[in-house]
């Protein structure tokens, strides 16, 4: 089913793993990593390595056109509810209107909606055009934490970072304390309502192991998400184009998540 | 000094409980746990085996060359086929059974329609404004530029 | 097209104003989560109050010290239920035990509970009891009396150095309780100040205001069940014993208060990004549970009653006006400030828990909480979570608090006026 290739050090780190009640969760150094080799078959059959990848998702706002085919297609690939309540990827629509001069402020009242995350589309904003003073939309997902404060939560680990860069959820561990859905500043978790676990953003795992694209960046007609492997950047790799080129921000920097996806155009008021 | 007696039994009483606390755990640890990190290395293979839905583009080149030719010449080459006619790893499994949707208008103007939000680069149209009738009449989804010649349009139903 | 998506933000849920990410419009740490630190709370606050007897030695409580002791029991039993009904896969739990994670503060639960179940309150009461189990076991006929002899776990020396040995190891597992007390809530409050997340909840004071509410919460229950232990068996309240009770009352409350009340202005003060959203919250959604319910009628109502009527008690009052508050009025007053802070800190909970939810980590809009009144975590739920405990706490009291307690069991006098004595 799948080989593992050990070396001393780690034999002795899984022994103290499994023994010890007070051991803390290994977290492996990047150079560590590189050592290391882990296989198990994917979907298709092949063997894969979780460390042989670092997978990567980052956002061009400026060439998200709001049209919500990969909220559409993350339901589907991913048996997501699809009443309006739960989503592992949305869209957000912002409107920031034009400022009242006499308040001395920039700008005016921002609007911000996402009806039905939106899965059917976007209708033009409420306001009217000559109010507005800038538009946009902005994809949300799972941002990939370098410090992902869900899985530092998770009371059994059954959430935790791939050595791939994905989190992911154990449905068949998770006990459903719903810690982490409040412990993710980006409203990126929910709690199933049939399955009666955590579920979010997977990277569409059981793609990206086959090497295909992750469902949303599948549909994406504008390429406004990118998605790479950091270990096998190749010389044009748009993933590669955007870290050289874009000048990229994360949300919520503050909180110190150290979030891996990266917008590139993100407005101030994005949260 | 004699240990009091109250300690004796409370010693075989932790003993007991801590004894049975170590046992339900090595018995209740599942296999794979800690192998990768603080959690069970099998999810990683489990959840890799979810189901495809969407089939990714390049399925489609296989048996719709010619569509893939016309598709990759114009201005909607880096939509996804998957985007307009819905998940297709159904289809690409048993194409005679399967079908696809075919999308209306609805789905143009989806991505179309004029709207402040949109980014400037990006061609929008009023849906008032614009020329009346389906808009396949006029623009060959796979290759929107280009009016479909008449005997085309007919034949697809 | 456009029709379809204008229906879809026509139906963009009622419950939601502003902007909330798609996934907070539903609550998902409901009413349930609401009473586990309620209950953890008086665990705690009950037992620090048991422990001002033996260690601190406040003479004047003893007669609530067993009561104080049980009641911690009965609601340490009744802690977990909610937690557990909470779940969505209870039969999961026992993974917090087997795979702990150690960087989850809700890992540590299982432990800090199982720590004070046993090591705590257990000990603290096997060796008060002792003497009791083995004298009871004696002349108890039928299932009682072997319940007694079990508990009694076989060691029947009743030597006058046994004894000695019980009370001083009582007094060391004391010493140890109050931090591994003051550990279980404190704990429950880095729950939620850890949620760095949260500006509501992601903050240094939550465990601190949590260990205060609790102390206060926990003060307020034991008088509160004391009073009514005596109504029912229709005894002579000891009045020493209760002044004492509200002193801890009104002294807790006022730290409580004041702490939390500290916790606002900075707030307010530093005016971060979240408070505006924040202030809407107290203002709007939070208005009858924090301002009126937590604030008045759960802290300033009863810090004034207590205060003005431990003020009567004092030497000047006396002097001035020739007699303290009568003990009916007393009785009265501090009955009627122990339910208030009851509900009040009940109300804090719900402020934190609920709060914490109703507002979008997005700033941007506020969802509500919609309780149903069935199901697993439905009001019918909460109504039975909280009432267990004071059922099983009634079995205790049967079982271990027997109206004419055997020979030792040292009433106090009335009238002592009650002094830290050290
Ligand atoms: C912009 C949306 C859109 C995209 C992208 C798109 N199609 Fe289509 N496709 C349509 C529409 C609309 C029709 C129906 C045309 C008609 O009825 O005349 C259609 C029809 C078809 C048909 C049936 C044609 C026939 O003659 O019956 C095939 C096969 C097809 N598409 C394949 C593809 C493939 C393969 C791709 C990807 C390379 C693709 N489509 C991408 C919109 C699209
Ligand atoms: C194994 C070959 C095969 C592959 C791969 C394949 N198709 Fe087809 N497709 C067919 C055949 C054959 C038909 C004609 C079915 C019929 O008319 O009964 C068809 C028909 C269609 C139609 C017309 C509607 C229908 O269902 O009859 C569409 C649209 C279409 N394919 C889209 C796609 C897309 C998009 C992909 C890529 C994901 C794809 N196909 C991959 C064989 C294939
Ligand atoms: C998934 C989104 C999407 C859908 C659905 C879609 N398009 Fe497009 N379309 C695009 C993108 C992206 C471009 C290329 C960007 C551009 O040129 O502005 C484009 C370009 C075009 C162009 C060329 C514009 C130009 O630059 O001159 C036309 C015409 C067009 N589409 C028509 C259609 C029609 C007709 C349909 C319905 C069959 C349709 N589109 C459906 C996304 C979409
Ligand atoms: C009667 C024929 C006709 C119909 C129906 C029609 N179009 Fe067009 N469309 C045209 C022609 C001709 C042009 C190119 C001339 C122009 O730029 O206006 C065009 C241009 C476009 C463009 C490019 C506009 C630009 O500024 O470059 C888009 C996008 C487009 N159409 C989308 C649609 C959509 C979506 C529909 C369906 C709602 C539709 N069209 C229906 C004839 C039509």
């Amino acid at each position: 089913m799948k080989q593992t290739k050990t070396n001393r050090r780690e034999a002795l780190k899984k022994l103290a793993g499994l023994a010890g009640a007070v051991a803390v969760a290994p977290k492996t150094t990047g150079a560590e990593e590189a050592l290391r080799r882990y296989l198990f078959k994917n979907g298709v059959g092949e063997d894969y390595d979780p460390f042989d990848h670092k997978w990567l998702m980052v956002i061009d706002i400026e060439r998200c056109i709001g049209c919500g085919m990969c909220v559409r297609a993350c339901k589907a690939e991913n048996e997501v509810p699809r009443d309006p309540l739960h989503f592992r990827t949305w869209v957000e629509q912002y409107t920031i209107k034009k400022a009242d001069v006499a308040t001395g402020r920039i700008e005016g009242e921002t609007i911000v909606r996402s009806p039905n995350g939106g899965y059917d589309g976007f209708p033009p904003p409420e306001v009217p055009e000559e109010e507005i003073l800038r538009s946009f939309f902005v994809p949300k997902l799972c941002n990939l934490c370098h410090h992902s404060p869900c899985s530092q939560v998770c009371p059994v680990g059954a959430t935790f970072d791939t050595p791939d860069g994905a989190v992911l959820v154990d449905y068949e561990y998770c006990m459903g304390c719903g810690f982490c859905v409040q412990a993710c500043p980006y409203g990126c978790r929910y709690m199933h309502p049939e399955r009666h676990t955590a579920d979010k953003c997977t990277l569409c795992y059981h793609r990206i192991t086959r090497g295909l694209k992750p469902a949303c960046v599948e549909v994406c007609p504008t390429q406004a998400r990118i998605f790479g492997d950091l270990k096998h950047l190749g010389p044009d790799d748009p993933l590669r184009t955007f870290i050289e080129t874009k000048k990229a921000q994360s949300l919520k920097p503050h909180l110190g998540t150290e979030p891996r996806v990266l917008y590139a155009g993100l407005d101030k008021e994005v949260r | 000094m004699k240990v009091p007696p109250q300690i004796v039994r409370l010693l075989i009483v932790t003993v007991v409980l801590v004894g049975s606390y170590f046992v339900a755990k090595s018995l209740l640890t599942p296999p794979t746990f800690g192998e990768l990190g603080w959690y069970r290395a099998a999810a990683l293979e489990e959840l890799a085996q979810h189901k495809l839905t969407y089939a990714g583009k390049q399925e489609c080149e296989v048996c719709h060359d010619d569509i893939w030719q016309m598709f990759h010449a114009g201005k909607h080459q880096t939509l996804s086929c998957e985007g307009c006619h819905g998940p297709a790893m159904r289809h690409v499994d048993d194409p005679e059974n399967e079908h696809l949707l075919k999308p209306g208008s609805d789905q143009c103007l989806r991505c179309h329609q004029q709207n402040p939000s949109r980014p400037d680069w990006y061609t929008q149209i009023d849906p008032e404004e614009h020329l009346e009738g389906e808009c396949i009449e006029c623009h060959i989804p796979h290759n929107p530029t280009e009016m479909p010649e008449e005997e085309e349009a007919s034949s697809e139903q | 097209m456009t029709n379809e998506v204008l229906q879809t933000a026509a139906q963009t849920l009622p419950h939601v104003s502003g902007y909330v990410y798609p996934n907070e419009q539903n609550v998902v740490w409901s009413v349930l989560i609401v009473l586990y630190p309620y209950i953890t709370g008086l665990v705690a606050g009950a037992f620090i109050l048991a422990s001002l007897v033996r260690v601190f030695r406040v003479t004047s409580l003893e007669p609530a010290y067993r009561l104080c002791l049980l009641t911690s029991l009965a609601f340490l039993l009744g802690a977990p239920l909610p937690l557990l009904f909470h779940l969505g896969h209870p039969e999961r739990c026992y993974e917090a035990m087997m795979t702990p994670h150690m960087t989850s503060p809700m890992a540590m639960f299982g432990f800090v509970y199982a720590w004070y179940l046993m090591v705590v309150l257990l000990l603290e009461l096997w060796f008060d009891y002792r003497r009791d189990f083995v004298k009871w076991g004696r002349v108890t006929p039928g299932w009682k009396g072997w319940m007694y002899r079990i508990f009694t776990l076989g060691v029947t020396d009743l030597s006058e150095k046994a004894l000695h040995f019980d009370h001083q190891a009582s007094k060391v597992i004391t010493v140890i309780g109050i931090p591994s007390a003051i550990l279980l809530h404190g704990y429950v409050g880095f729950i939620f100040g850890s949620i760095k997340a949260n500006p509501l909840w992601g903050n240094v004071l939550m465990p601190i205001i949590f260990i205060l509410s609790a102390i206060v919460s926990g003060v307020a229950l034991c008088l509160f069940m004391y009073m009514v232990l005596c109504w029912i068996r229709r005894q002579p309240v000891d009045m020493a014993c209760l002044d004492s009770m509200a002193r801890a009352l009104f002294a807790a409350l006022l730290v409580a208060a004041a702490v939390e009340g500290l916790d606002w202005f900075h707030r307010i003060y530093e005016a971060e990004e979240s408070i505006a959203i924040l202030k809407q919250l107290a203002v709007g959604k939070l208005f009858n549970t924090l301002i009126i319910t937590q604030a008045i009628l759960g802290a300033l109502l009863p810090l004034l009653l207590l205060g003005f009527t431990l003020l009567s008690l004092t030497s000047f009052f006396r002097h001035r006006f020739a007699h303290e508050l009568f003990p009916v009025v007393r009785r009265r007053i501090y009955f009627l400030s122990s339910v208030l802070v009851l509900i009040g800190v009940l109300a804090m909970r719900w402020n934190v828990v609920i709060g914490g939810q109703l507002f979008s980590k997005s700033l941007r809009g506020f969802t509500t909480y919609m309780m149903e009144l069935g199901g697993h975590e439905g009001w019918g739920m909460a109504v039975v979570l909280l009432i267990f405990p004071f059922v099983l706490l009634a079995v205790f009291i049967r079982l271990f608090l027997p109206e004419k307690p055997p020979a030792g069991g040292a009433p106090t006098e009335q009238s002592r006026p009650a002094e830290a004595a050290a």
